[in-house]
Formats: structure tokens, C-alpha cells, sequence
């Protein structure tokens, strides 16, 4: 049950429009981003290889290209993946009140995500190369 | 007031064709994705914050249940990334709009082109290591 409101056309691109945009480019970057993680952890090599956190540490994020990479997958998924929740939220809650503490709490459980994840790829130790991590065990 | 639920039991009743099955499947997928995607990054955070656990974790995903899930994430996350180009270009080249069925269809065509050998080297995985006995976790 939307409610009918009047609006200006605004000035410039307001918060929806450019959520709108952001979509659709970090949809087309999670492309290569999200099918290369697939392609290299579960068809050229399968989790019968992630032995630990010992093996994750030396066999991964002991490259500076793979931390980066990792990065930027874990922020782009979730940007996408919490602004579509939101979506999904606002087309089927309507109560102000609920609709607010859902939106809330999932921006909560986003800043949660952002911060373990970050976290683990920035500080764990045993960073010695810049390049590399391509192996197929 | 509307539901996620109603939204799938209406969808079935009302038996749209390729934009609507796009639709629903797009949202369904991408809830599904976003899901996994924070359990994922939790327990991966596991091997900075806790080692132990992350063992443990890694031992369930090789597990018989989550091994079909992973199976069923590789469907979720083609179907929605490929669908969402569909998306971006529709909405970028509005001309294109003539041809959505084509185009919905051919997206449909892609993604199953993508799936089916994804789909033969996982399960090729997933027999390996069930038989070599690495699968871990009792009961599932
Ligand atoms: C792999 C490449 C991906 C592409 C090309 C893509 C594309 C899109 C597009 C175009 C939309 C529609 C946005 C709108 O309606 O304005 C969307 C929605 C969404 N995406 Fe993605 N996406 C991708 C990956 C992901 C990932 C990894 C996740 C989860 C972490 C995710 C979760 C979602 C969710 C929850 C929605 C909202 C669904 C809805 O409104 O019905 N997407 N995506």
C-alpha cells in the first residue's frame, strides 16, 4: 500500500537514483569479481583443498593480490547485496515503524560483515608476497 | 500486508511468462546469495579471530548437505548475475525492449550453457571427496 506524495524534481541525483546506478556498475564489477572466486575455489580446485586457517594464511593470504581481491569482493557483495535487501524490505513492509527497524537492524548486520571481514584480511599475519596464489592443488 | 511468501504463491498462480519468472528468480536467488554470502564472510573471519573454529566450519562445508548446497549456490549466483546484466543493458539500451522475450529467453539459454559444466566438474568434486572420506560431519 504505497502512499501518494508529491515531490520536486530534485536538483541533483538524490540518494535513490544514485543507489539506482550503483546497482547496476557494481553488478556488472561483481561479474568478474564473484565468477573468478567461483571459477579458482570451486571448479579449478573444490573445499577438499582448505585444509585450515594455517592453509588460508599460506596459501592465500600470504599474497598482497589476493587480500586485495578479497577486498574488494567482500565490499562490492555487500554493498549490493544489503542495498537489494533494502529493496526487498521496502516493497513488502509498509509499517513505518517496522519497516525503519528492519533497515536498522540489516545496516547493523552490514557494518558487522564489513568490519570481521575487513579486519581478518588486514590484519592477519603472514603477508610475504606481493604476487601469487595461483596454484591448482 | 504483502509478503515474500505471497509474492511466490501469487507469482505461481499467476503464471507470468519469461519477465516475471526473471523476476521472482532474480530476487529469490540474490536473498539466497546474500544469505550464504554472510555466513561466509563470518567464518572466513574465523581464521583471524578464531583458527579452531574455522576448521570446524571448513569441515561442514565438506559435509554431504553443504556440498549440494554449494551446488545450488553456483545456480543461484549464475542465474542472478547473468539475469542482472540482462537488467543493467535493458536498462541502459531502453531500444532493446522490443526484444525482451528473445532476450529473456536467450538469458535463460546462457545461464543453463553456464550451469551444466559447472554442475559435471562439481559433482565430480563432490564424489571425490565423499569417497575419499573426507567428508566429515556425522548425520548430514
Ligand atoms: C555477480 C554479479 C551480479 C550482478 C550482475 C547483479 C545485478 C543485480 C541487479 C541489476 C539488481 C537489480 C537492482 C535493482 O532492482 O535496482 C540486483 C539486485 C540484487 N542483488 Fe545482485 N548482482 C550480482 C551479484 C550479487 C551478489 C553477490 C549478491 C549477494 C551478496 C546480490 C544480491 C542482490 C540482492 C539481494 C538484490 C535485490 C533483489 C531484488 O530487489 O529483487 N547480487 N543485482
Amino acid at each position: 500500500m504505497a502512499t501518494a506524495t508529491q515531490t520536486q524534481a530534485p536538483k541533483r541525483d538524490t540518494f535513490e537514483i544514485q543507489a539506482w546506478r550503483f546497482m547496476r556498475w557494481s553488478g556488472v564489477l561483481l561479474i568478474p569479481l564473484v565468477f573468478g572466486h567461483l571459477a579458482y575455489i570451486h571448479i579449478v580446485n573444490s573445499v577438499a583443498v582448505i585444509a585450515g586457517a594455517d592453509w588460508v594464511l599460506q596459501h592465500r593470504w600470504a599474497y598482497l593480490n589476493v587480500r586485495i581481491y578479497d577486498a574488494f569482493l567482500l565490499w562490492f557483495a555487500a554493498l549490493h547485496g544489503f542495498n537489494g535487501l533494502r529493496y526487498v524490505i521496502n516493497d513488502y513492509i509498509h509499517q513505518g515503524g517496522l519497516r525503519r527497524g528492519l533497515t536498522i537492524a540489516s545496516g547493523l548486520v552490514l557494518v558487522i560483515v564489513l568490519t570481521l571481514g575487513t579486519v581478518a584480511i588486514v590484519a592477519s599475519p603472514g603477508l610475504t608476497s606481493f604476487w601469487g596464489g595461483w596454484t591448482r592443488f | 500486508m504483502t509478503t515474500l511468501i505471497g509474492t511466490i504463491r501469487e507469482s505461481l498462480r499467476y503464471k507470468g511468462r519469461e519477465g516475471q519468472i526473471a523476476w521472482m528468480g532474480h530476487r529469490l536467488a540474490g536473498l539466497g546469495t546474500l544469505l550464504f554470502f554472510v555466513i561466509h564472510v563470518v567464518d572466513t573471519s574465523w581464521v583471524f579471530f578464531a583458527p579452531e573454529l574455522y576448521s570446524e566450519a571448513i569441515a561442514l562445508y565438506k559435509s554431504p548437505l553443504f556440498l549440494l548446497g554449494e551446488v545450488g549456490l553456483m545456480a543461484a549466483v549464475i542465474f542472478h548475475a547473468i539475469n542482472g546484466l540482462r537488467i543493467a543493458v535493458m536498462d541502459w539500451r531502453p531500444q532493446l525492449w522490443k526484444y525482451q522475450r528473445q532476450i529473456s529467453v536467450a538469458t535463460f539459454a546462457i545461464i543453463a550453457i553456464l550451469f551444466v559444466p559447472a554442475f559435471i566438474i562439481m559433482a565430480g568434486h563432490i564424489i571425490e571427496i565423499l569417497s575419499s572420506g573426507a567428508g566429515g560431519v556425522a548425520g548430514l
